[in-house]
């Protein structure tokens, strides 16, 4: 099937605008349960994997 | 997750695993312990801006704190991170130990511009105190270092990969400016930029970007993104669709390019 360009440019646009948001400067970091207690000032100048993740 | 950390950490890669189930602190110990994971888990926490629509839900940041990727994984994540760390300060900055010089590490640390720091180092390394100077010497060697790495490592790619190495003199020019590698990289990345070959194969570069980001923005079913699952497919049929026509109009607009073949190869991975 083919879509418009229109209707992709409009959906890219808008996944765009939700990934270009993210940044280091929003991370905000929870009680620390395992391994280092890093800080958000820490990981400046870092390569940074953020993981959302579950125990189940 | 966990062999990336033990493998790079010592280079300046982290990983910060935010528990988005609401597990007691307790629960996530003994978890962690029982696949072997030693990286920072938090109870709790957020990265602004997140869209996380399944887990899990990955995002890198770079060392200038940006986004580098999402939902990346295996090969593809790994060779992300080798590049970026080339751009990490603990590279920049060698194995120290610095004393003298520990505000001037900190503020590189903190992004500072290396262009202006080697010219700080080049006059310290040949003051008159000899401990500042001994560690001047050592922190210019391994900016200067980490920079020709960099500008080499770009040049050599330049025909393979013209995009990547733009990438990288354009960075050069941005953290080094002032020096002369910054100048010799905005040449190189300039050439490059005038090349009606390269040019197309930015253009494309852009549109895969945008199609490459409505991907991640597919939902995961039952934590997994696997296009051959029929779970997966039907909860983000509408989206596979339009991801679908964003790939062939890629294809047809810039045939014979990097994107085009990424597009081709993503487009398979769906129909």
């Amino acid at each position: 099937m083919r879509l418009s360009l229109v209707a992709f440019v409009l959906c890219a646009l808008a996944a765009t605008a939700n990934a270009a948001s993210v940044s280091l400067a929003g991370l905000k970091l929870g009680k620390t349960a395992v391994g280092p207690d890093l800080q958000q000032k820490d990981l400046k100048g870092k390569c940074t994997l953020v993981v959302y993740w579950g125990t189940h | 997750m966990a062999g990336l950390y033990k493998k790079y950490s010592e280079q300046g890669f982290h990983i910060i695993g935010l528990e988005a189930q609401g597990t007691p602190a307790a629960d996530i110990q003994t978890f962690a312990k029982s696949k072997g994971i030693t990286y920072q888990c938090t109870v709790g926490g957020e990265l602004a801006g997140a869209v996380v629509e399944g887990i899990p839900h990955t995002y890198l940041l770079g060392p200038d704190g940006t986004l580098a990727g999402e939902n990346m994984m295996g090969k593809v994540l790994e060779d992300k991170i080798k590049v970026l760390l080339l751009e990490s300060s603990v590279v920049y900055l060698g194995e120290g130990p610095y004393k003298k010089l520990a505000p001037l590490a900190a503020a590189i640390k903190n992004g500072q511009n290396l262009g202006q720091a080697l010219k700080v180092l080049a006059t310290k390394k040949d003051g008159k105190d000899a401990e500042e100077a001994a560690e001047a010497k050592l922190m210019y060697d391994a900016i200067h270092g980490a920079a020709k790495e960099t500008f080499d490592s770009a040049v050599a790619e330049k025909d393979s990969n013209p995009l990547g190495a733009i990438a990288r003199f354009d960075k050069l020019v941005v953290r080094y400016s002032g020096d002369e590698i910054a100048t010799n990289a905005k040449k190189e990345s300039d050439t490059l930029k005038k090349d009606p070959k390269v040019k197309k194969e930015m253009e494309a570069d852009e549109m895969w970007k945008k199609v490459e980001l409505f991907n991640n923005q597919m939902k995961a079913f039952q934590g997994q993104r696997d296009p051959k699952s029929e779970g997966f497919r039907k909860i983000n049929a509408q989206t596979i669709q339009i991801l679908i026509g964003g790939c062939t109009q890629l294809i047809q607009r810039y045939p014979g390019t990097a994107a085009a073949a990424n597009a081709d190869e993503l487009m398979s991975a769906y129909k």
